[in-house]
């Protein structure tokens, strides 16, 4: 034989080479594009975690916001209103109590609670400059009265009673006077009077007096209502506190203060149970087929099961657990049935990378020891278990990972839970990827970012998880 | 003088002749062994007695079944999946294969070293008092690690780091005399090695030798071995096993010098192998 390349194995050759090429080009597109996606989320969800430190100095200084609507001719107005009145806050101090309303930052018009934590994110200074109206009216108008008009028949705003430390009296209201309309809104109820004002202020390029239309005596006259009131109230921003409040709070109605506290010990609990059960079972499992059992039909029936098993969606898992766990034992819906139903979800992983694991252990090792008279069990224990151990391990941690990340199988499970305590082995429980479940779920403005925050704290706990199992194996690894 | 060509035909006489045993008392001994992987034979009734003492070297071509007679010394065949053993290996007159015995009680009586060193990964220490520990030894172990390690002409070179090198970091030689010392640390009365030298250079396998030549005073060897001149270098007898079946079994001199079978001339003179 010539060492010279006949023509068709030149052919053969650039044939193989054009292939190898293609495929390692689309391979290495599809990574790429992987990857960007990857990046393209993880930036994502970054941004929209970003308000979470804005959320959090916003909480702390005592503004805890909601957005409200007026129903006005068919349209829906929003305006933002303190919901939580806390006492020693910044906000307090500065005398915003619960139910104002939050109209001005600095000259911009407020209609939503995220349009203040924006504010505040790019404050230059270490202050707010807020303008609010009281949500208490009387503090405004007084008592108002309905009443009827004696001549047309029409419902007229009358004020019924007006102290005199009421901003209505300052500016010149008295008893007696009846509101027709603020700036351009006509009066026509007692509520509607507060909501003409939030209106009209809205309308306003920053706070200043409003034009109330009266009538008194039967004269119309026109009355300028310094209704808003203006305050700086100093904003202590801080990511590190923010992170920690939010890592260390329980959940809540309002986003500044809903926290993963109970959601993070849930989670930790239940993958912490799932090892404790998983891990001895499923090497258990992988030793018998490994190390002890016999090639027969059985077993190979048993092998083809567990690798099955891996493929059931984890909903399946759920109903078993539910049904039989919860209900027919009787062991109700909390954490330690999840950890129990987890378990039964991540065993054949387990099982499967333990067995592939005791598979790199060579034969020669087992060998040696039987050589020098090691009972089976002497062998598994002393040598094959104990090398095998960093792989079993590495598997384990990404079987639990997985479990981390689950929330389809513990929805069933009773995990859906509003939490306000650090649950316990028999308490109902929430997990991470259910309280973000739920916070997406929520209507109300920064749920949306917590839930967005709580992502990125799944992904660094699984960023942990997985750094560990790298290590694990790079540590420990041995070439045999 | 023993020699043996064992057949079928012939097996029944040749059980009762016992001429095939060489000069010494005999401490194994194979009775018509039969070994089968599967459906594949093996070993086709292999009669031969280990004479006590010596050091008995297995000869023969790759696939031969030198290994697999060796490992049937210690029942480490028990271990392979699928495989079937007919006939019997007496050790002081008593079958091995007995369904009374536990093979775990004959492997710690009959010692193996193995083809590829195959230390634990664990402190030179651990490696030799492994045997001892799972052996119930009451005693001083650190002195008997010792003195295994010297027995096994390791000592000298490892006692500085007995706990903090482990198997792995000794040289090919210097493993395998750690599994040597392995061996020896649980006082078998037998040591099989099984192409101990195959994967060691030339001066380690002239210290291996060196080290059977030593055994022998205590033990009895038997070796399985690829290199004829190693063979001729230290054994005491050789046997010839070509496909399966023993061929010719005598004292190392005779099998080497002067044949009874041409097979045996053919494969020493290296016409085929």
């Amino acid at each position: 034989m010539s060492a010279q390349t006949l023509p068709h194995e030149r052919r053969l050759l650039t044939w193989r080479k054009t292939k190898s090429a293609f495929f390692g080009s689309l391979t290495f597109s599809t990574i790429l594009i992987s990857f960007a996606l990857l990046v393209a989320l993880i930036v994502y969800i970054l941004i929209n975690a970003r308000p979470l430190m804005a959320m959090r100095a916003a909480s702390r200084a005592g503004l805890v916001l909601s957005t409200m609507v007026i129903q006005w001719n068919a349209k829906n107005l929003p305006y933002v209103i303190v919901t939580d009145f806390v006492p020693e806050s910044e906000a307090a101090r500065a005398g915003v109590s619960e139910f104002d309303a939050i109209i001005h930052i600095g000259s911009e018009t407020v209609y939503r609670s995220a349009q203040v934590w924006e504010a505040i994110a790019r404050l230059p200074q270490e202050t707010l400059p807020i303008g609010w109206i009281s949500g208490d009216p009387t503090k405004i108008f007084g008592d108002l009265l309905p009443q009827m008009d004696p001549q047309t028949g029409a419902l007229r705003v009358a004020i019924d009673y007006l102290p005199e430390e009421s901003l209505g009296f300052r500016a010149g209201l008295r008893p007696g006077d009846i509101l027709v309309q603020i700036e351009d809104i006509p009066v026509t109820g007692s509520r509607q009077a507060w909501e003409a004002l939030i209106v009209a202020a809205q309308k306003k390029p920053q706070p200043g007096p409003l034009a109330v239309q009266i009538e008194r005596d039967g004269e119309l006259l026109t009355i300028a209502l310094d209704a808003e009131q203006t305050a700086q109230i100093p904003i202590t921003r801080s990511w590190a506190s923010a992170i920690w409040d939010f890592l260390t709070s329980f959940d809540s109605n309002s986003p500044e203060k809903a926290g993963l506290a109970s959601a993070i010990v849930g989670s930790f609990y239940l993958v912490g149970l799932t090892a404790l059960f998983a891990l001895p079972i499923g090497v258990g499992a992988a030793i018998y087929l490994e190390e002890y059992a016999t090639k027969n039909p059985l077993t190979e029936l048993i092998q083809l099961l567990i690798v099955n098993l891996t493929g059931v969606p984890s909903v399946i898992y759920g109903i078993i657990g539910l049904e039989i766990l919860a209900r027919a034992l009787k062991m109700d819906r909390v954490l330690i049935t999840g950890a129990l139903t987890m378990t039964l979800l991540i065993l054949p992983m387990v099982i499967i990378a333990a067995r592939e694991a005791l598979r790199t252990i060579p034969d020669s090792i087992r060998q040696a020891a039987y050589a020098v008279g090691a009972t089976r069990w002497q062998v598994v224990r002393s040598h094959v278990l104990p090398y095998a151990l960093p792989g079993i391990l590495t598997g384990l941690i990404i079987a639990l990972s997985r479990a981390m990340g689950e929330a389809a199988l513990l929805i069933l499970l009773g995990a859906f839970q509003y939490l306000t305590f650090i649950p316990g082995l028999r308490d109902y429980f929430t997990v991470i990827p259910i309280q973000i479940f739920t916070w997406i779920g929520e209507a109300k403005d920064g749920f949306a970012n917590i839930a967005a925050a709580a992502i990125v704290v799944l992904l660094a706990i699984l960023l942990l998880l997985n750094g560990l199992a790298i290590f694990l194996r790079i540590r420990f690894q041995r070439r045999w | 003088m023993g020699r043996s060509t064992v057949t079928q035909p012939r097996l029944e006489a040749r059980l009762l002749q016992d001429d095939f045993a060489p000069q010494g008392e005999p401490i194994l001994q194979t009775r018509a062994l039969s070994l089968w992987y599967g459906k594949q034979q093996a070993l086709d009734s292999v009669t031969l007695d280990i004479p006590k003492n010596k050091i008995t070297a297995i000869i023969g071509p790759s696939g031969c079944g030198k290994s697999t007679l060796i490992r049937c010394f210690n029942r480490m065949n028990d271990l392979v999946p699928g495989v079937r053993i007919a006939g019997e290996i007496l050790y002081h007159r008593k079958n091995i294969y007995d369904p009374n015995v536990d093979p775990v009680e004959v492997r710690r009586r009959i010692g193996m070293v193995f083809q590829k060193p195959n230390p634990f990964p664990k402190s030179i220490y651990e490696n030799v008092a492994f045997g001892l520990r799972i052996n119930g030894f009451q005693g001083n172990l650190a002195e008997h690690v010792e003195r295994a390690l010297r027995a096994a002409a390791l000592w000298d070179e490892v006692k500085d780091y007995l706990h903090t090198k482990s198997g792995y970091d000794l040289s090919g030689g210097q493993q395998q005399r750690l599994c040597i010392a392995r061996t020896l640390a649980i006082e078998p009365e037998v040591i099989l090695m099984d192409e101990p030298c195959s994967a060691l250079d030339p001066i380690a396998t002239a210290k291996i030798e060196d080290l059977m030549l030593e055994l022998k005073e205590h033990y009895t060897v038997v070796i399985v071995t690829h290199n004829m001149q190693q063979a001729a270098r230290v054994s005491d007898f050789t046997a010839f096993l070509y496909l399966g079946r023993l061929i010719e079994y005598g004292p190392t001199k005779k099998i080497f010098e002067n044949p009874d079978k041409k097979e045996t001339e053919d494969y020493i003179t290296g016409k085929f192998g």
